[in-house]
């Protein structure tokens, strides 16, 4: 094959805009927060220090969101021995809505509710629904999702239990 | 030379209009996406004080409005944070914050992406 100088430039250029395009949050120390479980409760995520947790916000009127559920309770029901901690944040204004569709799509993992998005804005700045964030054994962010993804991916499957088996020494 | 500057061009594109916004705002010649840090936008919502306005009347929680204005309009400026808060928003809230935009002179262009 025959690769011109223009096509190197090009390659090179795009991989130095690529490399800058990574996620900024990634390895970032994950934010704490304490908030009200919908299934009744409060829960902190350090208290999941040692876990690789999978935090996913969500709102009734996000139909994306909602496809993504049943996948995510798959995910934790397979993992959850092994040490994965799956938690759902809806942002929906009042509770009701969010506890009736969660109890309709049989999820059992932890739905906390961000009433004000005091995690959402100010600690995890979200900006797009759904978003999904994976959080390994030592609380630091390795991946910032935004949009639907196909948690069923081999890929995805992959990261979780890469996350899962690897040792707490970092 | 041209293949490059053309392919490069086609690819910020892209990168620009799929990174995650809000809606562009336009009164006048100019137009802005809602949030972005820019002297600009900063001049036409916050010198104006039509920011102010718009929030007083679109149907959206206080606290909400409070945290529009110290992002676009105080030292906090964070674009970020905005399209946070416009994320965080119920599809009713942000068709009433359109709609506080166009009662006070503004043209609203939703970019969807």
């Amino acid at each position: 094959m025959n690769i011109n100088s223009e096509t190197k430039v090009l390659c090179s250029v795009l991989c130095i805009v690529l490399f800058f395009l990574t996620p900024l949050y990634a390895f970032q120390k994950a934010e704490d927060f304490l908030l009200p479980s919908l299934q009744g409760g409060v829960y902190r995520l350090s208290d999941f220090k040692g876990k690789v947790v999978v935090i996913n916000f969500w709102a009734s009127w996000c139909r994306e969101c909602i496809k993504e559920m049943p996948q995510l309770e798959e995910l934790y029901r397979r993992y959850k021995d092994k040490g994965l901690v799956v938690i759902g944040i809806n942002i929906d204004r009042s509770k009701q809505k969010a506890a009736l569709m969660i109890k309709n799509l049989g999820i059992s993992y932890p739905v906390l509710h961000d009433e004000k998005g005091d995690v959402f804005i100010k600690k995890y700045t979200v900006v797009g629904l759904p978003s999904t964030f994976i959080v390994d054994k030592e609380g630091r962010v390795v991946a910032r999702l935004i949009g639907q993804q196909n948690l069923n991916s081999e890929e995805f499957i992959q990261t979780i239990e890469r996350l899962l088996y690897q040792d707490n020494r970092g | 030379m041209k293949k490059f500057i053309l392919f490069s061009v086609i690819f910020i594109f892209i990168i620009a209009a799929c990174r995650p916004s809000t809606f562009v705002i336009s009164k006048g010649t100019r137009a802005y996406y809602f949030g972005r840090e820019s002297k600009g936008l900063y001049r036409l919502l916050c010198e104006t004080g039509d920011l102010r306005k718009v929030l007083r009347d679109s149907d959206i929680p206080v606290y909400l409005k409070e945290e529009f204005y110290r992002y676009i309009c105080t030292a906090s400026r964070s674009e970020e944070r905005v399209i946070s808060l416009y994320q965080f928003l119920t599809p009713e809230e942000r068709r009433s914050l359109k709609r506080a935009f166009i009662k006070h002179g503004y043209t609203v262009n939703y970019v969807p992406c």
